[in-house]
């Protein structure tokens, strides 16, 4: 049975790197470049190379945390090297990080009690990172959360998530009475203050969700839920009247046809793309990305709905949802409290940014500029997420 | 035009692969979920081989270690020794990557590995010595 187990993980292996290889074909066939299937033959080498390494240290750990990752890394390469194969080669080094990154922390890291001792460390680090892009961070499409290190640029909010997520778990983890959430409550409401001001709307959302959820699952009742849902309706209310750029966002939500060449311009060209990819989409590379705004970061779901179709739409979702199980599935088994919260945040994390930027991008919610973890090009985002994958996957071992 | 047709067909042939993708990855969590996780396990157990103290444990006794196997004197542990020297919950042994980790669950006499007493989980190897309250076992297999 065991070995059926293991052979079942490396048929699904295979097949991931199958449509690797077939899909940097097509690719290849089109644009009459080679350099697409040396792309595809490595990335498939990287993904085999990353997954041997886990099951040979790690047999009992949570094999599909990385199968399913990698299958969606390999979507957005696909994507990105057909929007522009540079792209594609610099997100192939943050994923080759990410990779490291995540068999580093399930190597290195002995359990989860050894990072429960810094709460507030992680509480600092947290509101630091946002403080610090209030005052030094520059405006990069719209939103002031990047940070200019000379070399690079890196977005400090992403990591404010992770830290976030661990000092929430150590604060929530030995609930008993309301009092203990007056901290905490305070530590979240500061940074989502931050984050609005920073005009990094989509953060906000995701930060509020995170806290929620892991709030429910330690004291489960359902009042603090439903009160914080009613102090996110006023706070909404309240930024919408306060900040033009939240009432924008929101106007051109509700009618982006009011001012479709200027403002609503995204949201027409991405319901555009969607549309004329249809069921079965035009097929990879018969696209148009060109028309579409930031396709490489917010918007790639647009061209991956119209390349692949409704189709393809439905299978990211379903690979999402699948990694989010795996996550919740971990916190179901874990031991102690704290490594069940981790968990629940990390997955929290990844779902509520998977419906904030997909929402936004079918127009279901109002559109604010996230990455779509996984997929979108971007290095913060990528690392960011194979280290909470990296902690998901160490959760699962024990 | 050949070449045309390749492609399209290319193309239908990676829509469908990435949904048995799906499709695989979905039966495996189907079946973890119905509870079937079907993992055999190297047999393994622990024999009596000594006991010093007064209680109704034979020697030459061979206890099977499960996936996590509880050891204690109260009657919901998987092996129950009724000695006075052995606490209520007293330690564990479980799997962890395929070897067997014995851990002390805050006994009051401890846990003892070849002699030394535990303080954190340990990997027991077979032919190693465990005495819980006075009780010395064998690990095998």
């Amino acid at each position: 049975m065991e070995n059926d187990v293991h052979m079942e993980e490396k048929r699904i292996l295979r097949l991931v790197c199958s449509i690797a290889i077939l899909a940097f074909s097509i690719i290849a066939l089109y644009s009459k470049d080679s350099m697409a299937l040396i792309m595809g033959i490595f990335v498939s080498g990287l993904i085999a190379y990353g997954y041997f390494i886990i099951s040979k240290y790690f047999p009992d750990g949570d094999k599909y945390i990385f199968l399913l990752s990698s299958f969606l890394t390999l979507i957005g390469l696909i994507m990105l090297y057909r929007i522009k194969p540079y792209y594609a080669v610099r997100q192939l080094t943050w994923f080759t990080i990410g990779i490291s990154l995540f068999i580093l922390i399930v190597v290195l890291l002995p359990d989860m009690e050894s990072i429960s001792g810094l709460k507030y460390l992680y509480m600092g680090a947290a509101v630091g990172l946002l403080l610090l892009t209030q005052f030094i961070g520059i405006d990069r499409r719209g939103s002031k959360n990047w940070i200019d290190l000379g070399f690079t640029t890196f977005q400090p909010s992403e990591f404010s998530k992770i830290f976030i997520i661990l000092y929430l778990a150590l604060a929530l983890k030995d609930f008993k009475k309301w009092k203990d959430l007056i901290v905490p409550a305070a530590v979240v409401g500061i940074s989502l203050i931050l984050l609005v001001l920073q005009k990094d709307l989509g953060t906000a959302l995701i930060f509020f969700c995170i806290s929620l959820a892991m709030v429910y699952v330690s004291t489960s009742k359902i009042s603090y839920v439903l009160s914080a849902l009613g102090l996110f309706i006023a706070g909404a209310f309240g930024s919408y009247f306060t900040f033009s750029h939240v009432r924008q966002r929101v106007q051109m939500w509700i009618n982006p046809w009011s001012d479709p060449n200027n403002l609503g311009y995204q949201i027409v060209q991405s319901m555009f793309a969607i549309a004329s990819g249809g069921f079965l989409g035009t097929g990879l590379y018969l696209g148009h990305p060109e028309y579409i705004p930031e396709v490489e970061t917010d918007m790639i779901f647009s061209i991956i709905c119209e390349e692949l179709g409704l189709l393809g739409g439905f299978a990211i979702i379903i690979a999402y949802f699948l990694l989010i199980y795996r996550g919740f599935r971990s916190a179901i088994y874990s031991e102690s409290n704290f490594s069940k919260l981790v968990s629940v945040g990390l997955s929290t994390m990844i779902g509520s940014q998977v419906f904030v930027i997909i929402g936004g991008t079918i127009k279901l919610i109002p559109l604010t500029g996230i990455t779509l973890p996984l997929i979108s090009y971007g290095g913060s985002s990528m690392v960011i997420t194979f280290i909470g994958l990296g902690i998901l996957q160490k959760v699962s071992e024990n | 035009m050949l070449m045309k047709l390749v492609i399209w067909i290319m193309r239908f042939v990676l829509l469908g692969m990435i949904y048995v993708f799906l499709y695989k990855v979905i039966k495996v969590m189907y079946n973890d979920l119905k509870g079937n996780r079907g993992r055999a396990r190297p047999s393994a157990g622990i024999e009596v081989v000594k006991v010093d103290v007064a209680s109704s444990i034979a020697i030459g006794a061979v206890y099977p270690l499960r996936p996590v196997t509880t050891i204690g004197r109260l009657p919901d542990n998987n092996i129950v020794l009724d000695s006075e020297y052995v606490s209520g919950k007293h330690a564990r042994i479980y799997l962890k990557n395929n070897s067997y980790v014995l851990k002390d669950l805050g006994s009051t006499n401890g846990t003892f590995l070849n002699g030394a007493r535990i303080n954190k989980p340990i990997v027991i190897r077979n032919g190693d010595n465990i005495n819980i309250g006075g009780i010395l076992f064998k690990v095998i297999g």
